[in-house]
């Protein structure tokens, strides 16, 4: 029997991310899709370095910030009692960090390929940002909201190394599916590690699937 | 009453090219010049979506814009029509949701009925705007900015996708709604016959100036030979997309460009 524990924390750390990074990168990503200076640069390298970077040392540092030993460790166990290391929270976190790019690079460019005069227009008939940027812009990029919703939540999944590093493997609170793969492994049980890396590729290749279908079927002309 | 008096460099040129207009509600004023000379950012400026160097727009004692005392109002705050060259129908809607987008609630049902019928776009309504041909963009996009019911209408090169008979049609019902709203309109086109059934204020953007054009004048244009008939000794020229008879001049080749003069 299958211990479905591991594939619904992943899917829970999953879908928050996707949720909460969703929510950063729209902001943000209309802005650095609309400047062009040292600032936003800086900002894109940073926000890059997730691409290139080993999982472990992007984990090793959000360790040491997120630590006991740290200022924020210190200040959130101190006055909140809250322990983000070996915690769902961390877990989180450190999700959010790792996944940043895979949100913020599709909705940029997204934003990017929205022709300026159709916001002006907008303006012009007295509409209000927000209102444009329901009605008008995130309308007019469904395929880059797309790809940044799926490219982040399927990256959560496949998650490992951070994961490990700041999360641990502790039962029913870190340990998500590719955790419990790696485990099963070490401990020679090839048949549950084989159940469970067998799900998560089936999982995998229909989503990007149905992410390859549905970005063909919304390929908007905006000329 | 309508007062513009904008500084703006175009182009990255070192010479600041110099917009004075002034004129009245009701008005339709045409303004013509060659391309890349900045008839578009002229427009742009006076709807507040691009910055010049110095200016001021009084709109009926209303200031738009005022450099020296840093009063700016946004696009939102100045109710204009826009018709863009490019269009900017927005895809994500069709027709009819364009024309809803921008319609003011003042505007009437039987207006607007009158307007579809008019621009003959009834059979596009339901239609996403990306499955239209360039002329059907076109008539939308003017629609979208009547149904406004803008202090000021702006128009960006507004006929230049649109057959000669659409384009009667088309002119025709912004006369009836000039003479209803009395909106004041500017238009932008290199075609200056498109602005002769429209209006005699004609105003040409040369060596970074405004100059107002003298219509009694002679006009020189650049026309291009595309049928000789040298039985009948004549010529046929296409202008503005449409063809010329005249008289067979010497030494003329097909496909020639020739210079002509319209009284």
């Amino acid at each position: 029997m299958i211990d479905w524990t591991p594939f619904i924390l992943t899917l829970k750390l999953a879908l928050l991310t996707t949720i909460i990074l969703f929510c950063i990168a729209i902001p943000l990503g209309y802005f650095l899709s609309k400047r062009k200076n040292i600032f936003t640069i800086f900002l894109e390298t940073l926000f890059g370095l997730p691409l290139v970077l080993p999982p472990t040392v992007l984990g090793f540092y959000i360790l040491i910030t997120l630590g006991k030993n740290s200022l924020i460790g210190d200040f959130l166990s101190e006055h909140f009692d809250i322990q983000l290391v070996f915690s769902f929270s961390g877990l989180l976190i450190g999700s959010i960090i790792y996944s940043f790019p895979f949100m913020i690079q599709p909705l940029q460019a997204g934003f990017s390929t929205i022709p300026e005069d159709l916001i002006h227009a907008a303006r012009l008939m007295g509409k209000k940002e927000i209102t444009i940027l329901l009605k008008v812009v995130l309308p007019n990029m469904k395929s880059a909201i797309l790809s940044g919703l799926v490219l982040t939540f399927a990256h959560t999944i496949g998650e490992f190394g951070v994961v490990l590093m700041i999360g641990g493997n502790i039962p029913d609170k870190t340990k998500v599916a590719s955790i419990a793969i790696y485990d099963y492994v070490e401990s020679m049980q090839y048949d549950n590690a084989h159940e469970y890396a067998f799900i998560l590729l089936c999982f995998s290749f229909t989503i990007l699937f149905l992410l390859y279908y549905f970005n063909r079927k919304n390929n908007f002309n905006l000329k | 009453m309508i007062n513009i008096s904008l500084h703006k460099k175009i182009n990255k040129s070192k010479v600041q090219s110099q917009f004075q207009l002034e004129f009245d509600l009701g008005d339709i004023i045409g303004i013509t010049g060659p391309s890349g000379k900045g008839k578009t950012t002229f427009l742009k400026v006076i709807a507040g979506l691009m910055d010049c160097e110095e200016g001021k727009i009084i709109f009926n004692d209303t200031i738009w814009l005022d450099t020296s005392s840093k009063i700016r109002l946004s696009p939102q705050e100045r109710n204009i029509g826009f018709v863009f060259q490019d269009y900017a129908l927005f895809p994500n809607m069709n027709v009819i949701q364009n024309i809803a987008f921008a319609q003011n609630g003042q505007f009437e049902k039987g207006e607007l009925e009158r307007l579809i019928d008019a621009f003959e776009i009834k059979s596009l309504l339901k239609q996403k705007v990306n499955t239209l041909s360039g002329g059907q963009k076109q008539r939308v996009a003017i629609a979208r900015a009547l149904v406004q019911l803008p202090h000021l209408l702006l128009m960006d090169e507004p006929f230049s996708a649109l057959d000669f008979r659409v384009k009667q049609r088309v002119i025709n019902y912004i006369k009836s709604f000039q003479c209803k709203y009395h909106t004041p309109i500017l238009i932008n086109t290199h075609q200056i016959h498109e602005l002769e059934a429209l209006t005699q204020h004609i105003y040409e953007l040369n060596d970074f100036k405004l100059q107002l054009l003298d219509m009694d004048a002679t006009i020189q244009v650049k026309a291009i030979v595309t049928k000789i008939n040298i039985e009948e000794r004549t010529m046929e020229v296409e202008l503005d997309r449409r063809n010329y008879v005249l008289p067979l001049k010497k030494d003329i080749a097909l496909g020639e460009q020739i210079q002509i003069s319209i009284d």
